[in-house]
């Protein structure tokens, strides 16, 4: 079943075209990595579907209601999303951090239940012995799980996650993409997550979309699209696949041509969004 | 209690149940005693004075006054203008200023995710100061000192919003790069004014920029106090907003603000505040920047507690201080020279202890 349902996007300023005519379904429950090189307009077509941007034409349907259509308020009690880092101005606990994400719900007041329900996830995400620290004092790697905890109080079908673990070590990596899947297999939200790292996207998603200038140019189960001729094409790399119980994992070789300076401009947009 | 936990006398249940309560309780029990420490200061603040009236006296003339049935002739004449003309509203005047100048300040604070920002930041202070002395060297054309500068207040912030804002967003750093600029052309249209002004008018500007509660009457009691309870509440109602604001933009239409339009409210209302407290009693420093911080030392940055304790602890801050500036000498001391000199070293306190809690 459908949850996701992208038609037609177009985004861009003036001239450039970030996101060029993208449709895409996504299913219920499932876990979508979305790669490719930069400025190909993966965290723009993610900021899309909840409302971050709004796309110049086209529609994103999230559980048949229409994103553009519904107030704010109403998109965050259906898509939760964690960014790439959060940095705050005046300290804030854990335990706040994660509050945040019943205020969709709550508004002004915070009851007892809620404050269970936050004590809950972070119990879950083993977080609760970090609950009464500040959010700054804490490691890269326990902030993104905090964020992630923030988005699980919001409650909604969907997550989108915006390279949660490009700054993280790799214990930390699979950390976090272990707790993501347990998400997708235990309470059935559809995650859909921007990520660089082809070999992590690889051994945890469902499906891979891959994007070039503003297009998807492949999609569907990793085996299908991390091959070598998609690496090439799309990347300008040279890469060495190879199959470990049943997931294909990427070993890059070298670069065969420079990036297109189109690559460029559109990083440049991206980066000024 | 994280500690007893951790050492095993609480149990894991106990420590759930209690941790969250505790603290919102406690909050309320701080927000109580900041209540009760205003209304004592308020009171003792009526007891002092150049002229020395007795206990007894000053709440006799009080109670004449609000009492349907009292009978004001039965008190002596002095003593009811010295206490329900001059003191009792200008107190409540202090009282209203103070927390206006406070929680507009812990609004600019937590909207421009700013700890260093003040109210007068989008040249709110430059604009009325503008407008106040065109008021006191024309009294021809502007016949309203207060009203004056009540207008070009809050034309300065309005010029500065429009300055900064660009396709459908107003970026932090360019509104207050705005206001910089508003508030220098404003500064400098104040020194020719200053410049062309006769003897009697500069130093009545040079006054007002002092700031002061001078001329209190009960007529300003009565505009400022409707307007700076209700604005206040509003930005109590949006406090928790304002929460989500401080961590950003995008995080905050993540989680369901619509940041410009929150931010535009806020910073209408914080200073539509503002100028009212300014247009009535000049530029008052400090206040606005440092009981914020106050506040969040004491109970955390949750603006939903933030707000109310740091208008609280700007009426206590401004009753003393004016307190202070009407009996310390026989003739008057301008608040705003006050309010700086106490202030300044708490700042340097705060830097130097707190800085690197507070300021990251």
């Amino acid at each position: 079943m459908v949850t996701v349902n992208i038609n037609e996007i177009c985004f861009g300023y003036s001239s450039t075209k970030i996101l060029d005519n993208v449709s895409v379904d996504i299913d219920r429950s499932s876990f979508v990595s979305i790669v490719g090189p930069n400025g190909a307009g993966k965290s723009t077509l993610l900021k899309c579907v909840n409302k971050l941007l709004e796309p110049g034409s086209g529609m994103i349907i999230v559980d048949n209601n229409n994103v553009q259509e519904m107030k704010r308020m109403e998109v965050a009690r259906n898509v939760a999303y964690v960014p790439q880092s959060s940095n705050r101005v005046f300290p804030t606990t854990v335990f706040e951090t994660v509050m945040m994400g019943r205020r969709p719900h709550l508004g002004w007041f915070s009851n007892e239940t809620d404050k269970e329900r936050v004590w809950q996830i972070l119990e879950e995400m083993g977080l609760d012995d970090l609950a009464l620290r500040n959010f700054d004092e804490l490691s890269g790697g326990q902030q993104q799980k905090i964020l992630i905890a923030r988005a699980l109080a919001q409650e909604t079908g969907v997550i989108l996650l915006d390279e949660p673990t490009s700054n993280l070590d790799i214990w930390h990596q699979l950390d976090v993409m272990e707790n993501v899947r347990s998400l997708v297999n235990n309470k059935n939200v559809t995650a859909l997550m921007v990520v660089h790292d082809l070999n992590m996207a690889s051994k945890y998603s469902d499906r891979i979309l891959m994007m070039k200038n503003g297009k998807i140019v492949s999609a569907g189960d990793p085996a299908s699209v991390l091959t070598c001729e998609n690496i090439e094409n799309v990347y300008g790399v040279e890469a060495h696949v190879h199959e470990h119980a049943g997931i294909p994992y990427v070993m890059p070789l070298k670069q065969v041509r420079i990036a297109a300076d189109a690559c460029l401009m559109n990083q440049e947009h991206e980066i000024r969004t | 209690m994280f500690e007893g936990f951790r050492k095993g006398v609480l149990s894991k249940s106990e420590f759930e149940a209690n941790i969250e309560t505790f603290s919102d309780i406690r909050k309320y029990g701080v927000l109580f005693i900041f209540f009760l420490i205003l209304l004592f200061a308020a009171a003792f603040a009526m007891l002092l004075g150049a002229y020395d009236i007795s206990f007894t006296d000053v709440y006799a003339t009080i109670f004449a006054n609000i009492n349907p049935y009292g009978d004001v002739s039965g008190v002596s004449k002095l003593h009811n203008t010295i206490i329900w003309n001059i003191r009792l509203p200008r107190i409540i005047l202090s009282i209203t200023v103070g927390a206006a100048l406070a929680s507009s300040g812990a609004v600019f604070q937590g909207c421009f995710r700013n700890p260093l920002v003040e109210p007068y930041i989008l040249g709110v202070s430059s604009g009325a100061a503008f407008g106040a002395a065109l008021g006191i060297v024309y009294p021809d054309v502007f016949s309203s000192v207060q009203i004056s500068a009540f207008i070009f207040g809050s034309l300065a912030v309005l010029a500065a919003y429009m300055l900064a804002r660009t396709r459908g967003q107003t970026p932090i750093i360019t509104l207050i790069l705005g206001g910089v600029i508003i508030g220098s052309i404003f500064s400098a249209l104040v020194s020719l004014l200053k410049y062309m002004a006769n003897d009697s008018a500069l130093r009545e500007i040079v006054f007002w920029l002092m700031g002061g509660f001078y001329y209190a009457t009960w007529q300003d009691v009565f505009v400022t106090v409707p307007i700076v309870f209700i604005s206040f509440l509003i930005m109590w109602i949006y406090s928790w907003k304002l929460n989500i604001l401080s961590m950003g933009d995008e995080e905050a239409k993540a989680l369901g603000v619509n940041s410009e339009r929150s931010k535009l409210v806020v910073i209408t209302i914080a200073t539509l505040v503002t100028a009212v407290a300014v247009s009535t009693v000049g530029i008052i420093a400090w206040v606005g920047l440092m009981m914020p911080h106050a506040a969040r030392m004491i109970l955390g940055p949750d603006n939903r507690f933030v707000i109310p304790s740091a208008a609280m602890l700007g009426s206590i801050y401004l009753i003393v201080c004016d307190t202070m500036a009407r009996t310390l000498t026989t003739s008057e001391i301008p608040v705003g020279i006050i309010t700086s000199i106490v202030g300044a070293p708490y700042l340097c306190y705060l830097l130097r202890n707190k800085g690197r809690s507070l300021l990251g």
